[in-house]
Protein backbone atom coordinates (compact mmCIF):
# COMPACT_ATOMS: atom_id res chain seq x y z
CA UNK A 1 0.00 0.00 0.00
CA UNK A 2 1.48 3.39 -1.18
CA UNK A 3 0.28 6.51 -0.08
CA UNK A 4 1.71 9.81 -1.64
CA UNK A 5 3.39 12.66 0.48
CA UNK A 6 1.66 15.35 0.42
CA UNK A 7 4.43 18.29 -0.51
CA UNK A 8 5.32 21.17 -3.43
CA UNK A 9 6.11 18.13 -5.65
CA UNK A 10 3.15 15.73 -5.09
CA UNK A 11 2.75 14.67 -8.61
CA UNK A 12 6.04 13.14 -8.83
CA UNK A 13 5.71 9.53 -8.62
CA UNK A 14 9.17 8.72 -6.98
CA UNK A 15 8.01 10.81 -3.62
CA UNK A 16 5.43 8.41 -2.87
CA UNK A 17 6.57 6.42 0.22
CA UNK A 18 6.31 2.47 1.40
CA UNK A 19 3.33 3.31 4.25
CA UNK A 20 3.18 -0.77 5.19
CA UNK A 21 7.02 -0.06 6.25
CA UNK A 22 6.07 3.26 7.41
CA UNK A 23 3.17 1.87 9.82
CA UNK A 24 5.82 -1.00 11.06
CA UNK A 25 8.41 1.16 11.65
CA UNK A 26 6.41 3.52 13.72
CA UNK A 27 3.84 1.14 15.95
CA UNK A 28 3.69 3.09 18.53
CA UNK A 29 3.31 6.29 17.43
CA UNK A 30 0.03 6.39 16.73
CA UNK A 31 -3.25 4.15 16.43
CA UNK A 32 -3.58 3.95 12.10
CA UNK A 33 -6.70 3.13 10.43
CA UNK A 34 -7.49 -0.36 9.02
CA UNK A 35 -9.03 0.73 5.96
CA UNK A 36 -7.72 4.26 4.02
CA UNK A 37 -11.05 5.21 3.21
CA UNK A 38 -11.30 5.88 6.95
CA UNK A 39 -8.39 7.52 7.39
CA UNK A 40 -8.63 10.62 9.41
CA UNK A 41 -7.96 13.85 8.05
CA UNK A 42 -6.67 15.82 10.68
CA UNK A 43 -4.17 12.12 11.38
CA UNK A 44 -2.89 12.19 7.41
CA UNK A 45 -2.60 16.18 7.77
CA UNK A 46 -0.24 15.41 10.61
CA UNK A 47 1.69 12.62 9.47
CA UNK A 48 2.05 15.01 5.90
CA UNK A 49 3.94 17.40 8.03
CA UNK A 50 6.12 15.66 9.73
CA UNK A 51 6.66 13.81 6.38
CA UNK A 52 7.19 17.35 4.96
CA UNK A 53 9.80 18.38 7.81
CA UNK A 54 11.20 15.38 7.41
CA UNK A 55 12.58 15.74 3.42
CA UNK A 56 13.35 19.35 4.25
CA UNK A 57 15.82 18.41 7.11
CA UNK A 58 17.05 15.74 4.71
CA UNK A 59 17.49 18.83 2.04
CA UNK A 60 18.58 21.47 4.69
CA UNK A 61 21.53 18.03 5.50
CA UNK A 62 22.12 17.89 2.17
CA UNK A 63 22.72 21.50 1.31
CA UNK A 64 24.73 21.87 4.62
CA UNK A 65 27.41 19.42 3.61
CA UNK A 66 27.63 21.09 0.55
CA UNK A 67 27.95 24.18 1.80
CA UNK A 68 29.91 24.23 5.18
CA UNK A 69 33.91 24.38 4.77
CA UNK A 70 36.19 23.27 7.74
CA UNK A 71 38.89 25.95 7.77
CA UNK A 72 42.06 23.78 9.06
CA UNK A 73 43.63 26.51 11.34
CA UNK A 74 40.60 27.17 13.46
CA UNK A 75 40.11 23.23 13.59
CA UNK A 76 43.36 22.48 15.00
CA UNK A 77 43.34 25.42 17.15
CA UNK A 78 39.91 24.32 18.21
CA UNK A 79 40.83 20.66 18.99
CA UNK A 80 43.43 22.17 21.08
CA UNK A 81 41.51 24.37 23.17
CA UNK A 82 39.64 23.29 25.99
CA UNK A 83 39.10 26.67 27.55
CA UNK A 84 35.53 26.76 26.94
CA UNK A 85 34.89 23.47 29.20
CA UNK A 86 32.79 24.36 32.13
CA UNK A 87 34.62 21.83 34.05
CA UNK A 88 37.83 23.80 33.79
CA UNK A 89 36.63 26.96 34.28
CA UNK A 90 34.66 25.41 37.64
CA UNK A 91 38.94 24.51 38.42
CA UNK A 92 40.04 27.83 37.38
CA UNK A 93 37.03 29.32 39.89
CA UNK A 94 38.54 27.34 42.43
CA UNK A 95 42.40 28.96 42.10
CA UNK A 96 40.97 31.73 41.46
CA UNK A 97 39.01 31.85 45.23
CA UNK A 98 41.92 29.91 47.08
CA UNK A 99 44.46 33.01 45.94
CA UNK A 100 41.92 35.34 47.23
CA UNK A 101 40.99 33.62 50.12
CA UNK A 102 44.89 33.49 51.06
CA UNK A 103 46.19 36.33 49.41
CA UNK A 104 43.65 38.96 50.31
CA UNK A 105 43.19 39.23 54.11
CA UNK A 106 47.20 39.44 55.00
CA UNK A 107 46.72 42.49 52.00
CA UNK A 108 43.97 44.41 54.12
CA UNK A 109 45.74 43.35 57.40
CA UNK A 110 49.40 44.48 56.47
CA UNK A 111 49.23 47.06 53.98
CA UNK A 112 45.42 48.27 54.58
CA UNK A 113 46.05 48.07 58.08
CA UNK A 114 42.08 46.81 58.75
CA UNK A 115 41.02 45.23 61.71
CA UNK A 116 41.31 41.44 62.90
CA UNK A 117 37.50 40.87 62.92
CA UNK A 118 37.21 42.33 59.42
CA UNK A 119 40.11 40.51 57.95
CA UNK A 120 38.81 37.49 59.73
CA UNK A 121 35.31 37.88 57.97
CA UNK A 122 37.09 38.26 54.79
CA UNK A 123 38.99 35.06 55.26
CA UNK A 124 36.06 32.87 56.06
CA UNK A 125 33.67 34.00 53.43
CA UNK A 126 36.25 33.22 50.86
CA UNK A 127 36.72 29.66 52.61
CA UNK A 128 33.46 29.51 52.57
CA UNK A 129 33.42 29.73 48.79
CA UNK A 130 36.28 28.11 48.12
CA UNK A 131 34.02 25.30 49.65
CA UNK A 132 31.17 25.98 47.54
CA UNK A 133 33.16 26.11 44.21
CA UNK A 134 35.39 22.84 45.52
CA UNK A 135 32.01 20.56 46.08
CA UNK A 136 30.55 21.88 42.47
CA UNK A 137 33.58 20.62 40.71
CA UNK A 138 33.55 17.70 42.30
CA UNK A 139 30.09 16.53 42.09
CA UNK A 140 30.34 17.63 38.14
CA UNK A 141 34.16 16.86 37.05
CA UNK A 142 33.59 13.13 38.13
CA UNK A 143 30.96 12.52 35.40
CA UNK A 144 31.62 13.13 32.12
CA UNK A 145 27.84 14.79 31.10
CA UNK A 146 28.42 14.75 27.09
CA UNK A 147 28.32 10.61 27.63
CA UNK A 148 24.74 10.68 29.62
CA UNK A 149 21.76 10.53 28.18
CA UNK A 150 20.04 13.98 27.73
CA UNK A 151 17.93 13.89 30.40
CA UNK A 152 20.45 13.37 32.80
CA UNK A 153 22.52 16.16 31.57
CA UNK A 154 20.02 18.56 31.76
CA UNK A 155 19.26 17.14 35.62
CA UNK A 156 22.87 18.00 36.02
CA UNK A 157 23.46 21.39 34.53
CA UNK A 158 20.25 22.73 36.26
CA UNK A 159 21.39 21.45 39.72
CA UNK A 160 25.18 23.21 38.46
CA UNK A 161 22.75 26.11 37.69
CA UNK A 162 20.59 26.01 40.78
CA UNK A 163 24.04 25.72 43.03
CA UNK A 164 25.39 28.86 40.95
CA UNK A 165 21.83 31.06 41.75
CA UNK A 166 21.95 30.16 45.68
CA UNK A 167 25.64 31.41 45.65
CA UNK A 168 24.71 34.35 44.13
CA UNK A 169 21.89 35.01 45.18
CA UNK A 170 21.55 33.99 48.80
CA UNK A 171 25.30 34.09 49.62
CA UNK A 172 27.24 36.39 47.33
CA UNK A 173 25.37 39.48 47.29
CA UNK A 174 24.52 39.75 50.97
CA UNK A 175 28.33 39.29 51.92
CA UNK A 176 29.12 41.87 48.89
CA UNK A 177 26.49 44.71 50.83
CA UNK A 178 27.96 43.32 54.44
CA UNK A 179 31.77 43.55 53.71
CA UNK A 180 31.28 46.18 51.67
CA UNK A 181 29.90 48.51 54.15
CA UNK A 182 32.35 47.18 57.02
CA UNK A 183 35.07 47.68 54.54
CA UNK A 184 33.19 51.73 54.19
CA UNK A 185 33.14 52.04 57.64
CA UNK A 186 36.76 50.90 58.16
CA UNK A 187 38.63 52.99 55.69
CA UNK A 188 36.40 56.27 57.05
CA UNK A 189 37.65 55.73 60.05
CA UNK A 190 41.20 55.53 58.79
CA UNK A 191 40.70 58.56 56.82
CA UNK A 192 40.89 60.51 60.53
CA UNK A 193 38.01 63.67 59.72
CA UNK A 194 37.35 66.03 62.26
CA UNK A 195 34.40 64.56 64.55
CA UNK A 196 32.68 68.38 64.83
CA UNK A 197 32.33 69.10 61.03
CA UNK A 198 29.55 67.87 58.36
CA UNK A 199 32.48 66.38 55.97
CA UNK A 200 32.64 63.06 58.33
CA UNK A 201 29.42 62.65 57.20
CA UNK A 202 29.23 64.04 53.27
CA UNK A 203 31.96 61.59 52.67
CA UNK A 204 29.80 58.39 53.80
CA UNK A 205 27.07 60.03 51.85
CA UNK A 206 28.64 60.68 48.81
CA UNK A 207 30.19 56.77 49.14
CA UNK A 208 26.95 55.15 50.30
CA UNK A 209 25.34 57.60 47.60
CA UNK A 210 27.42 55.87 44.89
CA UNK A 211 27.15 52.63 45.73
CA UNK A 212 23.28 52.73 46.49
CA UNK A 213 22.83 53.81 42.86
CA UNK A 214 25.19 51.87 41.22
CA UNK A 215 24.03 48.93 42.37
CA UNK A 216 20.34 49.87 41.46
CA UNK A 217 21.57 50.61 38.02
CA UNK A 218 23.70 47.67 37.48
CA UNK A 219 21.10 44.89 39.00
CA UNK A 220 18.74 45.93 37.02
CA UNK A 221 20.53 45.64 33.63
CA UNK A 222 21.50 42.48 35.01
CA UNK A 223 18.24 41.43 35.72
CA UNK A 224 16.98 41.88 32.50
CA UNK A 225 19.54 40.92 30.45
CA UNK A 226 21.15 38.33 31.54
CA UNK A 227 19.02 36.93 35.07
CA UNK A 228 15.31 36.91 33.73
CA UNK A 229 16.11 35.29 30.25
CA UNK A 230 18.41 32.56 31.70
CA UNK A 231 15.75 32.15 34.58
CA UNK A 232 12.86 31.52 32.06
CA UNK A 233 14.99 29.02 29.89
CA UNK A 234 15.82 27.57 33.22
CA UNK A 235 11.84 27.54 33.72
CA UNK A 236 11.68 26.00 30.60
CA UNK A 237 13.98 22.57 31.05
CA UNK A 238 12.24 22.33 34.37
CA UNK A 239 8.90 21.80 33.52
CA UNK A 240 9.72 19.64 30.58
CA UNK A 241 12.01 17.65 32.90
CA UNK A 242 8.87 17.21 35.33
CA UNK A 243 6.54 16.57 32.52
CA UNK A 244 8.97 13.61 30.86
CA UNK A 245 9.20 12.21 34.29
CA UNK A 246 5.74 12.32 35.52
CA UNK A 247 4.67 10.39 31.88
CA UNK B 1 48.47 16.68 12.35
CA UNK B 2 48.71 12.95 13.85
CA UNK B 3 45.91 10.32 13.70
CA UNK B 4 43.93 11.01 16.08
CA UNK B 5 43.20 14.40 14.51
CA UNK B 6 42.80 13.04 11.13
CA UNK B 7 40.43 10.75 12.69
CA UNK B 8 38.66 13.31 14.36
CA UNK B 9 38.45 15.40 11.28
CA UNK B 10 37.50 12.72 9.66
CA UNK B 11 33.92 12.35 11.70
CA UNK B 12 33.80 15.89 11.81
CA UNK B 13 33.66 16.17 7.72
CA UNK B 14 31.36 13.25 7.70
CA UNK B 15 28.70 14.36 10.39
CA UNK B 16 29.32 17.99 10.04
CA UNK B 17 25.47 18.28 8.07
CA UNK B 18 24.38 16.93 11.54
CA UNK B 19 26.05 18.87 13.81
CA UNK B 20 25.39 22.12 12.56
CA UNK B 21 21.38 21.08 11.53
CA UNK B 22 21.12 20.65 15.10
CA UNK B 23 22.93 23.29 16.71
CA UNK B 24 21.11 25.42 13.93
CA UNK B 25 17.80 23.92 15.56
CA UNK B 26 18.50 25.03 19.05
CA UNK B 27 20.43 28.71 18.30
CA UNK B 28 18.57 31.63 18.50
CA UNK B 29 20.53 33.52 15.77
CA UNK B 30 23.29 33.05 13.55
CA UNK B 31 26.65 33.97 16.05
CA UNK B 32 24.57 31.34 18.52
CA UNK B 33 25.00 28.84 16.31
CA UNK B 34 28.43 29.24 15.43
CA UNK B 35 28.96 28.68 19.46
CA UNK B 36 26.84 25.93 19.47
CA UNK B 37 29.06 24.55 16.67
CA UNK B 38 32.12 25.45 18.21
CA UNK B 39 31.22 24.15 21.68
CA UNK B 40 29.70 20.69 20.18
CA UNK B 41 33.00 20.28 18.89
CA UNK B 42 35.16 20.79 21.91
CA UNK B 43 33.03 18.11 23.55
CA UNK B 44 33.28 15.71 20.72
CA UNK B 45 36.75 16.15 20.48
CA UNK B 46 36.95 15.59 24.44
CA UNK B 47 35.00 12.66 24.23
CA UNK B 48 36.32 10.86 20.74
CA UNK B 49 39.17 9.04 22.73
CA UNK B 50 36.68 7.38 24.85
CA UNK B 51 34.17 6.52 22.11
CA UNK B 52 36.93 4.60 19.77
CA UNK B 53 36.04 1.09 19.69
CA UNK B 54 32.26 2.18 19.80
CA UNK B 55 29.65 1.01 17.02
CA UNK B 56 26.95 3.07 16.14
CA UNK B 57 28.91 6.87 15.64
CA UNK B 58 26.02 8.81 14.39
CA UNK B 59 24.20 8.05 17.72
CA UNK B 60 27.01 9.60 19.71
CA UNK B 61 27.85 12.51 17.49
CA UNK B 62 23.67 12.92 18.04
CA UNK B 63 23.89 12.91 22.03
CA UNK B 64 27.05 14.34 22.57
CA UNK B 65 25.56 17.60 20.13
CA UNK B 66 22.05 17.88 21.83
CA UNK B 67 23.77 17.74 25.44
CA UNK B 68 25.73 20.56 24.47
CA UNK B 69 23.51 22.33 23.07
CA UNK B 70 21.14 21.69 26.30
CA UNK B 71 23.90 22.51 28.53
CA UNK B 72 25.03 25.56 26.20
CA UNK B 73 25.94 28.38 28.09
CA UNK B 74 24.28 31.16 26.46
CA UNK B 75 26.24 34.05 28.99
CA UNK B 76 29.29 33.53 27.59
CA UNK B 77 30.33 35.46 25.03
CA UNK B 78 31.01 34.72 21.35
CA UNK B 79 34.31 33.18 20.40
CA UNK B 80 36.56 34.39 18.23
CA UNK B 81 37.63 30.77 17.01
CA UNK B 82 35.37 29.91 14.28
CA UNK B 83 36.39 26.73 12.48
CA UNK B 84 33.20 25.75 10.16
CA UNK B 85 32.11 28.81 8.45
CA UNK B 86 28.81 28.43 5.70
CA UNK B 87 29.23 29.97 1.86
CA UNK B 88 25.43 31.11 2.02
CA UNK B 89 24.75 32.99 5.29
CA UNK B 90 21.17 32.99 4.07
CA UNK B 91 20.07 29.34 4.19
CA UNK B 92 20.66 30.23 8.06
CA UNK B 93 18.55 33.61 8.36
CA UNK B 94 16.55 32.79 4.92
CA UNK B 95 16.94 36.35 3.32
CA UNK B 96 16.97 36.87 -0.64
CA UNK B 97 17.97 33.05 -0.73
CA UNK B 98 15.22 31.81 -2.56
CA UNK B 99 12.21 28.85 -1.30
CA UNK B 100 14.74 26.67 -0.09
CA UNK B 101 15.83 28.61 2.64
CA UNK B 102 12.53 29.85 3.22
CA UNK B 103 11.39 26.71 3.83
CA UNK B 104 14.32 26.02 6.28
CA UNK B 105 13.28 29.09 8.00
CA UNK B 106 9.58 27.23 8.65
CA UNK B 107 11.46 24.47 10.13
CA UNK B 108 13.93 25.86 12.17
CA UNK B 109 10.73 28.25 13.12
CA UNK B 110 8.22 25.28 13.84
CA UNK B 111 10.90 23.58 15.72
CA UNK B 112 12.36 26.55 17.56
CA UNK B 113 8.96 26.61 18.95
CA UNK B 114 9.00 23.72 20.51
CA UNK B 115 10.47 23.21 24.13
CA UNK B 116 14.62 21.84 24.53
CA UNK B 117 12.97 17.89 24.69
CA UNK B 118 10.62 18.00 22.34
CA UNK B 119 13.19 20.10 19.68
CA UNK B 120 15.58 16.70 20.61
CA UNK B 121 13.01 13.84 20.06
CA UNK B 122 12.09 15.64 16.82
CA UNK B 123 15.49 16.18 15.51
CA UNK B 124 15.90 12.68 16.32
CA UNK B 125 12.66 11.23 14.86
CA UNK B 126 13.38 13.25 11.47
CA UNK B 127 17.05 12.00 11.18
CA UNK B 128 15.14 8.45 10.94
CA UNK B 129 16.21 7.08 14.40
CA UNK B 130 14.72 4.11 15.89
CA UNK B 131 12.48 4.40 18.81
CA UNK B 132 14.76 2.59 20.98
CA UNK B 133 17.64 4.71 19.42
CA UNK B 134 15.62 8.03 20.83
CA UNK B 135 14.87 6.56 24.12
CA UNK B 136 18.46 5.90 24.89
CA UNK B 137 19.29 8.78 23.38
CA UNK B 138 17.24 11.26 25.66
CA UNK B 139 16.87 8.91 28.08
CA UNK B 140 13.36 8.34 28.16
CA UNK B 141 11.13 5.09 28.10
CA UNK B 142 10.04 4.31 24.00
CA UNK B 143 6.31 4.36 25.27
CA UNK B 144 7.12 8.08 26.09
CA UNK B 145 8.99 8.48 23.06
CA UNK B 146 5.87 7.65 20.87
CA UNK B 147 3.44 9.92 23.76
CA UNK B 148 6.03 12.82 23.17
CA UNK B 149 5.71 12.44 19.49
CA UNK B 150 1.94 12.66 19.45
CA UNK B 151 1.75 15.62 21.55
CA UNK B 152 4.33 17.38 19.16
CA UNK B 153 2.41 16.32 16.16
CA UNK B 154 -0.66 18.54 17.75
CA UNK B 155 1.07 20.97 18.49
CA UNK B 156 2.66 21.27 15.04
CA UNK B 157 -0.55 20.90 13.39
CA UNK B 158 -1.27 23.87 16.00
CA UNK B 159 1.27 26.10 14.05
CA UNK B 160 0.59 24.98 10.67
CA UNK B 161 -3.45 26.07 11.73
CA UNK B 162 -2.14 29.24 12.88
Amino acid sequence: MDIRVLNQEKDEPEKTIDMQNYLEKNENMEQLPNNQDDMNTNNQNNTDELFEMKQQMKQLQAELNKQTKLREEGFKKLMKSRTNSFKNREFANIILVAIVAFGMPPILYFCQHHSIPFCLFTFLFFLFGLGWEIKIWKQFHLQNMMELDLLTTAKNMQQYRKLNRIWLNQIGLPFVFVWGSWYLYELIGQMDLPEDSHTKWIVIGAFAGCIVVGGIIGGLIGYFTFYKPQMKLAQEMIDQIKDLEQE
Amino acid sequence: MDHKEQQFTKLVQEQKATIYSVCMMFADERTETDDLVQDALIHLWEGFESFEGRSNIKSWVYRVTLNSCISFDRKRKHTDLVSIELADPGLLNGADSGSDAKQYRMLHERIQKLGPFDRAIILLWLEDMSYDEIAAIVGITVKNVSVRLMRIKEQLKQMSNN
